[in-house]
C-alpha cells in the first residue's frame, strides 16, 4: 500500500537530524553496503503494489517495495517476463532493489540489463521532495535521463518509490545445454557461440560450460545442430545458480568486468555475459591485466578484508561531483564503487 | 561577435579550419530545425583531438558559449548556432577506427554517419540496429545526443541500448572514457546519461556501438484498414498474441498519399490507415511467425494485406514510410513535425484531439507512428510566408504536446528539446525537477558554456513562459508556486 507520505516523513526528519538515510528494500542485498555505519535505514518493504498494467504497452508500473517474485508472477499470468533476470538473493527481493543495485542475468548481452528496461520514476529526493522523471512510455528524451542515472546508483541520490518498466512476451522456448570443460576451453565455446540466433545465455561454473537457447520451437533445431551434439540438455538451475552466485566458493567475491576475449585466469570460479562477467573468490584481491577488465570487491567472506579504495580515476571524480550536485548536504549515503588499493 | 583577441587565439591551433566568411558561415545557420537561424559568428572545424581540445580550452579560458554540429539533420534546434558562441563541427571526425567481429563492436568517430556502420560491417554479418530516417546524413555523435531512435526500436532499442562506450571531452577539454570493455562500470552509470543530453553535458569524441548480426530471414507485411482505431488495436493484438516484431509502423490517410504520390510504394490509397510490420528471425521460424501475425492482423479487420520477403520489396515498401517527411513536404509549403509520445491505449482520443486541434487552426495534418512504441509524428502542413498560418501552426503543435502529457505521454519521443519544445519542458516538469537538471548540468560543465539555452528551461524562462507543470496527465495543480 502506498506508504509515499510516511516515508516522505521519516526521510525529512532523518536528515533533519543530521543523519544519513540509507534507502533499502527487503534486506537481501544489504552485502552491498557494508561500511555505511550510523546511517538510518529507510525500507520501503511495506511501500507496494502494482499501480497500473498494460500487457498490450508491454509496461508495468509498481511500488518499489513490490517483491519481485510477486512482479513476476503478475507477468508471468500474463505470458510475460522481466527480461533483464534479476538474480534473487531470497524471496523478499524487491523491484526498488533490483533497480538500485542495477544487478542483472545472465541474459545481459543479449537482451538487456536493468537499465535497459526502466522506463521511468519516481524517488524522493535528498531535498526529502518527491519528484518524478521519465514516465509510461518507450521513448522518452526529454531532460537528462536522471530515471537510468539512479539505476544502479544504490540508493545514493534517492529513495525509489515507483519504477516503470518495459516487459516482454515470455519465449515459446528457453532452454538450457551444457558440457563439461575447464574455463579455457569454455571460453573457445563462448567465443565461436556469440553469434548464433536464439543465444540468450552462456556461464560457466562448477566445470560446466552452460548455454541458452530462447526463441520459437521451429528455430530450435538449428541452434541444437549449430551448438553441436556435445551439448545436453540440462536443468536451467545452474544458470541461476551462477546468477544468484550459488556456487562454492571462500574468501571475499570479486567481481571482474571485461572483455570476453580476455585471457580466462584459472583462479575464476564463476563466469557469466559470455565471458563478460568473471567472478573471482579469495582473501586477497585477484591480480589481472587492467587493461582488460576491471577488479572490483564484491561481497564480503570470512577472512579480514584487504585494503580497498574508492574508485579515483577522471570519471570516479565526475561521478563523486554527480553525486554531490544532487545530494550536497550529504544526506543520503554514498556509493562506494570499491576497488583493490594498488 | 566574438573578439579579435579570441578569434586570433583559435587562428593558431594546428588542424583547426575556422570559417569566418559570412556567406560560407549561412550556411551552418540552422539544424533540421530551419524555422530557427542564427548565422554563427565563427565556425570551427577541427580535425585531429588536440585541435578539438585547444578550441575548447580556449573557449573555456575566456569564457566563449560552445555548440557542437553533427550533420545538422536534428530536428529540434540543438545544433541551431548562438549569437555570441562558436560553433564547432565534427564531421571532420569521420573515420571507422575498429570493427571487432569477435566482440561484435565498432570503435567509431562521431562524425561518421549512422548507415556508413551498418554499410562497413556487413561484409562481417553485422549490423548496427538504430536507424533514424535521416540515417543516411545524421552523425553517430548526433545520434548519442538526442538518443535517437527510428523504425527499430521495439525489438533492438534505442541508440542507448546499442552504444557500449563512449569517450566524451568535458567543457574543459577534459577527456573521459565511459564503459567501454565490460558490459559494467562501477559507480553511477554515466554513459546512460549522456544519451540524449544534447550536448549540454561533454561533446561525444568517440562511440564504441554494439552490433547484431544481421538476421537470417526478415519479412514485411503491409496491411490497410478501415480506421485508425482498427489499425490502433491490430497493433495491441499483434503484441498480445506474443510476437515482437523488428518494427511496426503506422501511417494515416494524409500521410499514405503523400508518400505514394512521391514514391510509389504501392500503399493502399483506399485505406484510411496502415501497418507496416517487419518480422525478423531465422529461416526455420520466419514463415510460422509470419503466418501468425497475419491471421491477427485479419482478426483485426484488416482491409488488405501484402507480404514483401525479399530485399527489393522489402525496400519498397519501406521507402514510403522512411520518405513521408519529404513527401509531405511536397504537399505543402512547410510542415511542422511533432514527437510525442503517448501510452498506445490512449491513439483513438488523441487523433481524435488533434484532428479537433486540426479543424480549429485550420491546417491539415499528416500522422506517422511508431505505433509500436507510441511515439507519434504529426506533420503540420502550413506556409512560413503566411506569418499567420505560422503563428497557428506553433500554436497547434504546442497544443499537440499539451494533448501528449494529457494522456500521460512526453514532449518528445526521439527527436529532442533543443530550442523548439524548450517552453514545454516547464509543462511537463516542475521546478524542483528542472532543479534537478540544473545541478547535473553543473557537475559537468559549471561554467554553463556547452550549448547554453537549450534542453534544459531556467526557471526564470519558465516563469515568463507561465505554464503550468501538468503532473503525470493530471489537470492544473492550482497549489504549484508560480516563481
Amino acid at each position: 500500500m502506498d506508504q509515499s507520505d510516511a516515508l516522505q516523513r521519516v526521510v525529512r526528519a532523518t536528515t533533519r537530524q543530521r543523519q544519513v538515510v540509507q534507502p533499502g528494500g527487503g534486506g537481501t542485498k544489504g552485502f552491498l553496503h557494508p561500511a555505511a555505519a550510523g546511517a538510518v535505514l529507510v525500507s520501503t518493504a511495506e511501500h507496494d503494489g502494482i499501480l497500473h498494467y498494460h500487457p498490450d504497452e508491454l509496461v508495468i508500473r509498481v511500488r518499489s517495495g513490490t517483491r519481485l517474485i510477486d512482479l513476476q508472477q503478475t507477468l508471468r499470468e500474463a505470458g510475460q517476463y522481466l527480461p533483464c533476470e534479476p538474480p534473487s538473493f531470497g524471496a523478499a527481493g524487491t523491484v526498488g532493489g533490483m533497480v538500485a543495485s542495477g544487478l542483472a542475468g545472465p541474459s545481459r548481452p543479449y537482451v538487456g540489463g536493468v537499465r535497459d528496461y526502466v522506463l521511468g520514476m519516481k524517488l524522493i529526493l535528498p531535498s526529502a521532495e518527491i519528484a518524478a522523471f521519465g514516465g509510461d512510455v518507450m521513448k522518452n528524451v526529454a531532460g537528462y535521463d536522471i530515471t537510468r542515472l539512479n539505476v544502479g546508483a544504490r540508493g545514493s541520490l534517492g529513495l525509489i518509490l515507483e519504477v516503470a518498466l518495459k516487459v516482454l512476451p515470455i519465449p515459446e522456448v528457453m532452454q538450457v545445454y551444457g558440457l563439461a570443460c575447464d574455463p579455457s576451453l569454455a571460453q573457445q565455446h563462448m567465443l565461436a557461440q556469440r553469434r548464433l540466433a536464439g543465444l540468450s545465455a552462456s556461464a560457466y561454473c562448477d566445470g560446466a560450460l552452460l548455454v541458452r537457447y530462447q526463441g520459437s520451437e521451429q528455430a530450435k533445431p538449428t541452434f541444437e545442430q549449430a551448438l553441436g551434439q556435445e551439448f545436453q540438455p540440462v536443468p536451467n538451475t545452474g544458470l541461476a545458480a551462477v546468477r544468484d552466485l550459488n556456487f562454492a566458493h571462500t574468501g571475499h567475491l570479486w567481481r571482474w568486468d571485461g572483455a570476453v576475449d580476455a585471457p580466462v585466469s584459472d583462479q575464476l570460479v564463476a563466469m557469466d555475459w559470455g565471458g563478460a562477467l568473471r567472478w573471482f573468490a579469495s582473501d586477497a584481491a585477484p591480480r589481472v591485466p587492467a587493461e582488460e577488465g576491471v577488479i572490483t570487491w564484491f561481497k564480503q567472506g570470512e577472512g579480514v578484508l584487504p585494503g580497498l579504495t574508492e574508485r579515483a580515476d577522471g570519471v570516479g571524480l565526475l561521478q563523486q561531483r554527480v553525486k554531490s550536485a544532487l545530494d550536497p548536504n550529504g544526506a543520503f549515503i554514498g556509493y562506494p564503487a570499491l576497488r583493490p588499493a594498488l | 561577435m566574438l573578439s579579435e583577441a579570441i578569434t586570433s587565439s583559435l587562428r593558431q591551433i594546428g588542424d583547426l579550419e575556422l570559417i569566418e566568411d559570412s556567406s560560407r558561415r549561412k550556411v551552418y545557420e540552422s539544424d533540421g530545425l530551419t524555422a530557427i537561424a542564427q548565422i554563427p559568428p565563427l565556425v570551427g572545424l577541427p580535425s585531429s583531438l588536440q585541435a578539438l581540445q585547444e578550441t575548447l580550452r580556449v573557449c573555456h579560458t575566456h569564457g566563449v558559449p560552445m555548440v557542437a554540429r553533427g550533420a545538422g539533420t536534428g530536428l529540434s534546434g540543438g545544433a541551431t548556432p548562438l549569437a555570441d558562441g562558436l560553433l564547432i563541427g565534427l564531421a571532420k571526425f569521420n573515420r571507422i577506427l575498429e570493427i571487432d567481429p569477435v566482440k561484435m563492436t565498432a570503435r567509431v568517430e562521431p562524425g561518421v554517419t549512422n548507415l556508413a556502420i551498418s554499410k562497413a560491417v556487413a561484409s562481417a554479418g553485422l549490423f548496427y540496429a538504430p536507424d533514424p530516417s535521416s540515417q543516411i546524413a545524421c552523425t553517430i555523435g548526433g545520434n548519442v545526443a538526442e538518443n535517437s531512435g527510428g523504425v527499430h526500436c521495439l525489438k533492438y532499442g534505442l541508440t542507448l541500448h546499442n552504444v557500449c562506450g563512449l569517450k566524451i571531452m568535458l567543457a574543459d577539454g577534459e577527456v573521459l572514457s565511459l564503459g567501454g570493455t565490460g558490459l559494467w562500470e562501477d559507480g553511477l552509470d554515466l554513459l546512460a546519461l549522456l544519451h540524449g543530453s544534447e550536448g549540454l553535458l561533454g561533446l561525444v569524441i568517440e562511440v564504441t556501438v554494439a552490433l547484431r548480426p544481421l538476421p537470417e530471414a526478415v519479412t514485411v507485411l503491409m496491411a490497410g484498414f478501415r480506421d485508425t482505431n482498427a489499425a490502433a488495436n491490430a497493433v495491441s493484438a499483434v503484441i498480445q498474441a506474443g510476437v515482437l516484431p523488428a518494427g511496426l509502423e503506422m501511417m494515416d490517410r494524409l500521410a499514405i498519399q503523400a508518400a505514394e504520390d512521391f514514391v510509389h510504394a504501392g500503399y493502399p490509397l483506399e485505406a484510411e490507415a496502415l501497418l507496416l510490420c517487419e518480422l525478423d528471425g531465422s529461416g526455420a521460424e520466419i514463415a510460422a511467425l509470419s503466418a501468425a501475425v497475419r491471421a491477427v492482423l485479419q482478426a483485426a479487420g484488416a482491409q488488405s494485406l501484402v507480404e514483401a520477403s525479399d530485399a527489393a520489396a522489402r525496400a519498397r515498401l519501406w521507402l514510403g514510410r522512411k520518405a513521408a517527411f519529404p513527401a509531405v513536404g511536397r504537399i505543402a509549403p512547410d510542415y511542422y513535425c511533432m514527437d510525442g509520445t503517448i501510452p498506445r491505449r490512449h491513439l483513438a482520443e488523441v487523433l481524435a484531439a488533434i484532428a479537433d486541434r486540426s479543424a480549429h487552426y485550420e491546417l491539415p495534418v499528416a500522422n506517422v507512428f511508431h505505433a509500436g512504441d507510441g511515439n507519434l509524428h504529426p506533420l503540420i502542413l502550413y506556409d512560413a510566408n503566411d506569418s499567420d498560418q505560422f503563428q497557428r501552426a506553433e500554436a497547434f503543435g504546442a497544443d499537440v504536446l499539451a494533448i501528449c502529457l494529457r494522456f500521460g505521454g512526453t514532449i518528445t519521443g526521439e527527436h529532442g528539446v533543443g530550442l523548439e519544445k524548450i517552453d514545454q519542458m516547464c509543462v511537463q516538469f516542475s521546478p524542483l525537477e528542472l532543479a534537478v537538471f540544473h545541478a547535473v548540468k553543473t557537475a559537468f560543465d559549471p561554467s554553463g558554456l556547452l550549448n547554453p539555452g537549450k534542453a534544459i528551461p531556467t526557471l526564470n524562462r519558465c516563469a515568463e513562459f507561465g505554464a503550468m507543470h501538468v503532473h503525470q496527465g493530471a489537470e492544473k495543480h492550482p497549489e504549484l508556486p508560480r516563481f
